[in-house]
C-alpha cells in the first residue's frame, strides 16, 4: 500500500516538476532564439501564460473529425510522456518506478507521443492536419534508425566491459560509458554526442525537422484543428516531451554527477545533483535545440529521411566502428 | 489515409504561406503536386473607380497607396502617363530624384522579398535579419521623402521635393552600410546548404516559357530573359546610365530559371540599385526639380489636356503599366492599372507542377506576388461569382470603348 | 555550411536592435501606464527619432485661411470638408462683415500627403511629426483639426 502510495504522489510531484521544467526550457529556448535574431523576446514566463490561456480557450472539434479519438489523443500524448519520466533516474534519485523499465522501453514509450499526434492529426480530418501526420510517421521512422542504433551500441560496450545489467538505467547513471572506453572510444562516443544532438529536434519536431508543424505550408500541420483545452494539453505533453528526450540523452552520454566532487550524501547529495541534472538539461536543449532551430531553414520531409538514413546513420555506423575497435583493443573481446 | 489517390489541398485566400489573399489550389499525390491552379480577386479595392472621380494630381498620390512596397511605381508610371498627355517636360534634376527614390525603392523591396522567401523555408533568424538591414533603406526613404511607406514624391510634372546637400551624408551612409553588408547578404543567401537543397532545381521556369507567358521583372530575368525597362526604353536618368538586365550569370552559375536563380537576381539587383544610386548622386544636374512650382497650375494644365498615353516603369518585379485617357475634364475617363505581378502570377500553374509540397511555399513567393496592386477586377453578383469568358469580355470592352468614343 | 552559425554567434554576446517602445514589457494596462507617464511615476521609451520633415499630423491656422477651397480641391483622401461660421457683428460702419469660410480637416481620413500644404495660397496649413495619432473615436478633439 505504502508503495502504491509513495509511487503516485511520486508521479505526481515529477509531473509537476516536469512540466514546469518543460515550459521554463521553452522560455529558455524562446528568449535565447530572440536574442540571436537581434530581438527582445518573450518573458520567461510567457509559455505558462501561454498554456493558461489556452486552457481558459474554447475547444472545437471540427465537424469532420472522429470526436473521441480527437479528444482523447492529447491525454494520451501527456500520459505517455510522464510515464517515460517514471523510469529515469534524475540525478542520484533512482527512477520512480526502480528498476522495472531499461533503455528500451524507454525508446518505445518515447514514440507514443508522437503516436498520439499523428492518430489525432487523421482524426482531425483536415487535409493539413493528414499531410501533417503522415510527415510525422515518415519523420518517425527516420529518426529511430540512429537512436536506437546509438542506444543499443552504448549498452553493448558497456556488457563487453563486463557490466552488469547494461540496459538499466541505473547502472547507466552509475557507470559513466566514458569511463570504460579508450581513446579510440571516446572519439566514437563523440560521435554518438553529435547524433544524439542532431536527434533530439528530430524528435521534438523543431527545426529543421519541423515538417510535421511546417506553419507556412501547413499551417501548422498536426495541430492545425487542435484549440483551447486540448491543444493546451498537447503544448504541456511537448514541455515534458522535451525534458524526457534530453534526459534521456543525459543520462545516456553525460551521466555525471557532481555530489562526489563534493562529497556529499543524503538529501543533500540527492538535491544538488537534481539541479546538477537539469543544469545539463538547459545546456543540452540549447546546444541541440535552440542553436539548431535557428540556424537553419525547413529541411523537405524527403531531406529529413536523407539526412537521418545516410548521414546521421553513416555516423552512426562509424561510432559503432570505433567503439567495437576500441573494446577489441581495450580487451574486452 | 486515403493513400496515393489524389487529393486537393487548398491554399489561401488565408493560409500563412501568404501575404495577401489569393486562392491556390493543388492536387496533391502523396507529397507531389501534379497540378495547380489559382483565382485572384480576392483583394480588389476599386481605386481606378475611385480615381475616375478625382482630379490627376489627387490619383498621383492615390496610386501611392494601390501597393505598400512599389509606393514610386505606380504613380511614377501614372505621372509619366499624364505628363504625355498633357505634354509636361519634367526637369533633369526631377528625373534625377525620381529614379533614386525608385531605385531605393527596388532595394527596400528586394530585401522584404527575401526576408518573405526565408521564412516561407522556414529560416526565421534570416528573414529577421533581411527585415532589420531593410530597415536602412526604409530610413534613408524617410530623409527623402518624409515618410516610410507612402512616399508621395511623385507629382505630374516632376517630383515634390528635393534631394538636398545635407541629405546626402545619410544617403551615402546608407549606401556604404548596404556596400559592406552586401558580401554577408550573398553568403547567407546563397551558400546556406539547405537553402540551396532545396532551392536549386524547384520550381523551374524555363526561357521559352518565361517568354510565352509575358513573365516580367526578376522572374523573366532568372530564366535569362535580358528585358529590363531600364534599359530597353531608358526614362528618369536611366538613359544616362551605364546598366545591363542582372541574369543569373552573374552569380557565375548557369541559367536555370529555378527558384535559387531567383534569389541570384534580386540579390545582385541590390548592388545594381547602390551603384545607380550613387552614380545618380554624383551626377545630379542643378535646377528645379519640377516643371512648375504651383500646384494650382499643374491642375489646370491637366483640366485642358486631353488625349491617351501609357506611362510604364520598371517596379522591383517587374514592368507595370498605367493607362490613361483624358478629354479635357477634371478626372481622366479611363484609368487602367497592370501592375507586375499580373504578368507574373500565371506561371505559377507551371512552376508549380511537378513540386514537393514543401517546396510551395517559397515556389509561390518565388515571382514576389503583390496581389492587391495585381487584383483589378471583381464580379459579384448579390454574392454569388461570375466567370467570363474571352470573348465575353472582348465584346464588353468593344462596348465600353464605343461608349467612350461618343 | 551554415553561415548563420556565425552570425547568431556574433549577435548572442550583442544586444538587441528592438527599440522597446513605450515600454519595455506590455503594461497591465495601457491607460494606466500612460497615466502613470503623466504623473511622473513610470518612464516612457521614446519612440524612434524621425527625421525634421518627416510628414504627419497637419496643423491648421485658421486666422490665415481665406477660405479659396483650393485644399479640398487636391485632397485625395476628401478629408478636408468646408465650414461656414456665422456672420460675426460689424465693428464700426466701415465694415461689411461676410459669412467665414473656413476648412475642417479629419485626422481619420488624412493620408499626411501634404498636398493641401503645397497648394494654400495662404500658408495657413503646415505639418508637424506628430505620429501618435491612434485613437478609439475618430471625432475626437484631436482627430479633427479646425
Ligand atoms: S495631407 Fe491630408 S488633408 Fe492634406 S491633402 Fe493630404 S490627405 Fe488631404
Ligand atoms: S487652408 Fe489654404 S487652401 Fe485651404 S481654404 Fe484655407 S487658404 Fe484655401
Amino acid at each position: 500500500m505504502n508503495i502504491i502510495l509513495s509511487a503516485v504522489g511520486g508521479t505526481v510531484v515529477l509531473a509537476i516538476l516536469a512540466i514546469f521544467v518543460g515550459l521554463f526550457l521553452a522560455g529558455i529556448d524562446r528568449r535565447i532564439v530572440a536574442h540571436m535574431q537581434a530581438r527582445m523576446g518573450p518573458p520567461l514566463s510567457q509559455p505558462f501564460t501561454d498554456v493558461k490561456k489556452l486552457f481558459a480557450k474554447q475547444s472545437i472539434v471540427p465537424a469532420n473529425a472522429i470526436p473521441w479519438l480527437f479528444n482523447l489523443m492529447p491525454v494520451v500524448a501527456l500520459a505517455s510522456s510522464i510515464a517515460v519520466l517514471l523510469y529515469l533516474p534524475f540525478g542520484s534519485l533512482a527512477p520512480i518506478l526502480g528498476d522495472a523499465g531499461d533503455m528500451i522501453l524507454v525508446l518505445y514509450l518515447l514514440i507514443v507521443p508522437s503516436l498520439a499526434l499523428v492518430i489525432g492529426g487523421f482524426a482531425s480530418g483536415s487535409p493539413y492536419a493528414t499531410v501533417g501526420a503522415q510527415r510525422e510517421m515518415v519523420s518517425m521512422i527516420a529518426y529511430e534508425l540512429p537512436l536506437a542504433v546509438s542506444v543499443i551500441i552504448i549498452a553493448w560496450r558497456l556488457m563487453v566491459a563486463n557490466v552488469a545489467n547494461p540496459f538499466s538505467f541505473t547502472t547507466l547513471m552509475e557507470t559513466s560509458v566514458w569511463d570504460v572506453v579508450g581513446p579510440l572510444g571516446i572519439v566514437g562516443l563523440l560521435i554518438l554526442l553529435i547524433l544524439f544532438a542532431w536527434i533530439t529536434p528530430g524528435e521534438l519536431s523543431k527545426v529543421p525537422f519541423d515538417t510535421p508543424e511546417a506553419e507556412t505550408e501547413l499551417a501548422g500541420g498536426i495541430l492545425v484543428e487542435y484549440s483551447g483545452r486540448n491543444l493546451g494539453v498537447f503544448s504541456l505533453a511537448q514541455a515534458v516531451k522535451t525534458v524526457a528526450m534530453i534526459a534521456f540523452g543525459v543520462i545516456i552520454l553525460l551521466p555525471w554527477n557532481l555530489s562526489p566532487v563534493f562529497g556529499l550524501t543524503g538529501a543533500g547529495a540527492a538535491a544538488v545533483d537534481l539541479v546538477f541534472f537539469f543544469v545539463k538539461v538547459v545546456i543540452v536543449s540549447i546546444f541541440s535545440v535552440t542553436v539548431v532551430r535557428t540556424m537553419m531553414a525547413r529541411f523537405r520531409i524527403t531531406q529529413v529521411v536523407k539526412v537521418y538514413w545516410f548521414i546521421f546513420g553513416g555516423l552512426g555506423i562509424a561510432a559503432i566502428i570505433l567503439l567495437m575497435l576500441d573494446a577489441f583493443l581495450m580487451g574486452g573481446l | 489515409m486515403a493513400g496515393k489517390a489524389p487529393y486537393i489541398v487548398p491554399v489561401g485566400p488565408i493560409h500563412p504561406a501568404l501575404k495577401e489573399p489569393v486562392h491556390i489550389e493543388l492536387t496533391v499525390v502523396g507529397e507531389e503536386v501534379i497540378s495547380a491552379d489559382f483565382t485572384p480577386g480576392q483583394t480588389h479595392r476599386g481605386i481606378e473607380w475611385m480615381g475616375l472621380s478625382r482630379n490627376p494630381v489627387q490619383i498621383v498620390h492615390l496610386t501611392d497607396r494601390i501597393c505598400g512596397i512599389c509606393g514610386v511605381t505606380h504613380s511614377l508610371s501614372f505621372a509619366r502617363a499624364v505628363e504625355q498627355i498633357a505634354d509636361i517636360t519634367v526637369p533633369e534634376r526631377g528625373d534625377y530624384v525620381r529614379t533614386i527614390i525608385a531605385e531605393f525603392e527596388r532595394i527596400q523591396s528586394h530585401l522584404l522579398w527575401a526576408g518573405v522567401a526565408a521564412h516561407e523555408l522556414g529560416f526565421d533568424t534570416l528573414f529577421y535579419l533581411a527585415w532589420r538591414v531593410r530597415e536602412e533603406a526604409m530610413d534613408a526613404i524617410e530623409v527623402i521623402t518624409g515618410n516610410r511607406v507612402n512616399y508621395d514624391i511623385i507629382q505630374i510634372g516632376g517630383t515634390r521635393r528635393d534631394i538636398t546637400e545635407d541629405q546626402h551624408a545619410k544617403i551615402r551612409k546608407c549606401l556604404n552600410t548596404y556596400k559592406d553588408l552586401f558580401a554577408k547578404l550573398k553568403k547567407l543567401f546563397l551558400e546556406d546548404a539547405v537553402i540551396k537543397s532545396r532551392c536549386v532545381g524547384t520550381g523551374l521556369l524555363s526561357f521559352e516559357t518565361a517568354m510565352a507567358y509575358s513573365a516580367v521583372g526578376p522572374t523573366s530575368r532568372a530564366s535569362g530573359v535580358t528585358a529590363d525597362l531600364r534599359v530597353d526604353y531608358p526614362y528618369c536618368a536611366y538613359g544616362d546610365l551605364d546598366i545591363k538586365p542582372v541574369i543569373p550569370t552573374i552569380y557565375g552559375s548557369d541559367v536555370n530559371g529555378d527558384t535559387y536563380d531567383r534569389i541570384v537576381v534580386r540579390i545582385f539587383e541590390i548592388a545594381q540599385s547602390i551603384e545607380i544610386i550613387e552614380t545618380c548622386l554624383d551626377n545630379m544636374p542643378q535646377g528645379p526639380v519640377i516643371w512648375e512650382e504651383k500646384v494650382a497650375k499643374i491642375l489646370s494644365a491637366c483640366k485642358k489636356a486631353s488625349g491617351e498615353a501609357v506611362g510604364r516603369h520598371e517596379a522591383p518585379r517587374g514592368e507595370a503599366v498605367h493607362y490613361v485617357v483624358m478629354d479635357g475634364a477634371e478626372a481622366p475617363i479611363a484609368w487602367k492599372v497592370k501592375a507586375s505581378s499580373y504578368s507574373n502570377l500565371h506561371v505559377w500553374p507551371i512552376i508549380l507542377k511537378g513540386a514537393q509540397l514543401a517546396d510551395i511555399p517559397v515556389i509561390v513567393a518565388s515571382v514576389d506576388p503583390c496581389l492587391s496592386c495585381t487584383d483589378r477586377v471583381a464580379v459579384t453578383d448579390n454574392g454569388s461569382t461570375k466567370i467570363f469568358t474571352k470573348e465575353q469580355l472582348a465584346k464588353m470592352s468593344y462596348e465600353k470603348s464605343r461608349r467612350m468614343m461618343q | 555550411m551554415f553561415p548563420m552559425l556565425k552570425e547568431i554567434l556574433v549577435q548572442s554576446v550583442k544586444k538587441p536592435v528592438t527599440n522597446l517602445f513605450p515600454a519595455a514589457r506590455l503594461p497591465k494596462t495601457i491607460t494606466g501606464f500612460l497615466g502613470k507617464v503623466g504623473e511622473g511615476k513610470a518612464e516612457l521609451i521614446p519612440p524612434v527619432e524621425t527625421p525634421a520633415a518627416m510628414r504627419g499630423k497637419l496643423l491648421y491656422d485658421r486666422n490665415l485661411c481665406n477660405g479659396c477651397g483650393l485644399c479640398m480641391k487636391v485632397c485625395p483622401a476628401h478629408a478636408i470638408e468646408q465650414v461656414v461660421y456665422p456672420v460675426p457683428p460689424a465693428k464700426d460702419a466701415e465694415d461689411k462683415p461676410r459669412a467665414q469660410k473656413r476648412v475642417r480637416i479629419y485626422v481619420g481620413n488624412c493620408i499626411f500627403c501634404g498636398q493641401c500644404i503645397d497648394i494654400c495660397p495662404k500658408g495657413a496649413i503646415s505639418q508637424s511629426p506628430d505620429f501618435l495619432l491612434a485613437t478609439e473615436d475618430r471625432f475626437a478633439e484631436s482627430q479633427i483639426i479646425e
